[in-house]
């Protein structure tokens, strides 16, 4: 069954069209991955889905319920939370104000706090730096810490938009490591990437988007594909 | 004589401080600069000569309420409406709005300035070793540093001030985690308001009147001190409206007599000079420019 469904999506800028007639599902549980070269439209498609731009047709199902068009905070409060292209970490707020703000739209404070004491156990480096502001932490860290803030709400539904943009190569395979054990632990992930081989191999399936926002193809994902052959027959990459 | 001057020019230096803050706060949250916020200072002193015969605590209660209440309907009304136009919508709406209530007030309490009974006690003067404080210097510095403190408290330690700052930083991201926009804006009108409200409140208490125009003065110099200081940023707002306010007292004091007409001149010279030299203000907020 599907968790989140788009159908024949379609995003314009003014008289630009940025993604056509997208339609993708991602399950309950599953980790999926949108793939394709930079301006094709994935970064469009994961703003549609949280809310930050209104497609002007198509409709997007979460959870059996059209959420198409609904503000960010709805978005989130239905359990679909997103963590940006360039992370966008508060930078003058400390990491505690950035995870606990990650929390806003849950009331239960007593909830929120215990949240926060686990979080800074699974994620120490967010502990060690709790009271120190967020713009000071390095790329790795403040990655860590977007993925943390947004996990703060507890969604079903977590959206990543190139999270390894910017990253040394041995922080990537880190935040890659993360999504697949958080995958593990139940949420469900949609992830945005121009790194095509790291993002076949962590997720479950995958889309190939084109330019112009359409998908070319949907194929399974996983650690035995071999990412060579799949870049070099849809998306010339060249090295990944 | 030297350290008398000094000691005044704190006292306006302070209340200065307070007029830029409560202008930045506004332009932080959403980048508006809300030139009716004099307005909102002026409305504080017609409010004093409404409550002028209420017990003081009635005074001071009445004239925040009021204030917060035209504040928040200020946002509702006016730029609430807006909020998505271009920057420079917001602008023109906040002039438009500007005169809209400076005309009001004309038509109302007239066009010639209402009298404000004076405040008989606030001119008692103490003699602390050798200097002569007024008790109204030492409540306006001592309520600007209350005041000051507090908003440093309730945006450091408290949800709704992360929220805040959150928003200052990035509305969007600010948006995705949860944050009602609606909501934080309306909280920093009344934040704005109260300020407004402390201002008029210390500013009029030293005057005889006021008058429907009284508001442009003070939005002048909160502007002034918000862009010296460095928009986007509230201590840069509090140091730029204080050192607004302290040289243009120590200008008044130390400059020859036949040169004291100039002192603005000498003043809007100094701000020229600063904005050469940091073009962004004195503390620079990401992302902005003067």
């Amino acid at each position: 069954m599907s968790l989140l469904e788009l159908r024949n999506v379609r995003i314009e800028y003014g008289e630009a069209v940025a993604v056509k007639d997208l339609s993708i599902t991602v399950g309950d549980g599953d980790f999926v991955a949108l793939i394709g070269h930079n301006g094709v439209g994935k970064s469009s498609t994961v703003k549609a889905i949280s809310g930050v731009v209104k497609p002007v047709s198509g409709s997007i199902i979460f959870a059996d319920q059209d959420i198409t068009g609904q503000d960010p905070g709805s978005i989130l409060r239905k359990g679909i939370a997103m963590v940006p292209e360039g992370r966008h970490i508060f930078t003058r707020l400390t990491v505690r104000e950035n995870l606990m703000v990650g929390a806003t739209v849950d009331k239960d404070r007593s909830g929120v706090n215990a949240r926060y004491a686990d979080f800074i156990e699974r994620f120490p480096i967010l502990g060690k730096y709790a009271n120190r502001m967020a713009g000071l932490l390095s790329g790795g860290e403040q990655q860590q810490l977007a993925i943390a803030r947004a996990l703060m709400s507890q969604p079903r539904l977590l959206l990543l938009d190139e999270p390894s943009l910017g990253l040394a190569p041995q922080v990537v395979e880190q935040v890659f490591d993360l999504m697949k054990e958080l995958n593990k632990a139940g949420t469900s992930i949609l992830l945005v990437e121009q790194n095509a081989a790291q993002a076949i191999k962590a997720c479950e399936r995958y889309y190939v988007m084109r330019t112009g926002g359409v998908i070319e193809s949907e194929a399974r994902g996983g650690e035995d594909v071999d990412t060579t052959q799949i870049e070099a027959d849809y998306l010339n990459f060249g090295t990944v | 004589m030297l350290l008398q001057f000094i000691v005044d020019a704190i006292g306006t230096g302070a209340l200065y401080a307070l007029m830029t803050l409560g202008l930045a706060l506004v332009f932080s949250v959403m980048g508006l600069m809300n030139f009716a916020y004099g307005q909102l200072v002026m409305i504080g002193g017609f409010s004093m000569i409404l409550l002028r015969q209420q017990p003081w605590w009635v005074l001071i209660l009445g004239t925040i309420v009021i204030v917060v209440i035209v504040s928040l309907l200020m946002e509702r009304l006016a730029f609430r409406p807006v909020r998505m136009a271009t920057a420079m919508t917001m602008l023109i709406t906040s002039f438009a709005l500007a005169q809209f209530l400076a005309q009001s007030a004309r038509v109302a309490f007239g066009a010639n300035p209402r009298p404000l009974e004076q405040f008989s006690g606030l001119s008692r003067q103490f003699e602390i070793g050798g200097l002569f404080l007024s008790l109204q210097t030492i409540l306006t510095v001592v309520v600007s540093i209350l005041v000051m403190v507090t908003l440093v408290l309730v945006l450091r330690k408290t949800q709704i001030g992360a929220q805040l700052r959150a928003s200052t930083e990035d509305v969007m991201m600010a948006s995705l985690v949860g944050i009602k926009a609606n909501r934080v804006i309306a909280i920093a009108f009344v934040i704005s308001g109260v300020l407004a409200a402390i201002v008029a409140m210390l500013f009029f208490s030293t005057r005889t009147n006021v008058s429907w125009s009284s508001g442009e003065s003070v939005v002048l110099i909160a502007f002034v001190g918000a862009v010296i200081g460095g928009l986007g940023s509230m201590a840069g707002a509090a140091l730029g409206g204080f050192l607004l306010g302290f040289v243009y007292t120590m200008l008044n004091a130390l400059l020859p007599v036949e040169l004291r007409v100039f002192s603005d001149a000498f003043l809007y010279t100094a701000v020229i000079a600063v904005l050469l030299i940091r073009p962004s203000g004195i503390i620079a907020a990401k992302g902005v420019r003067v």
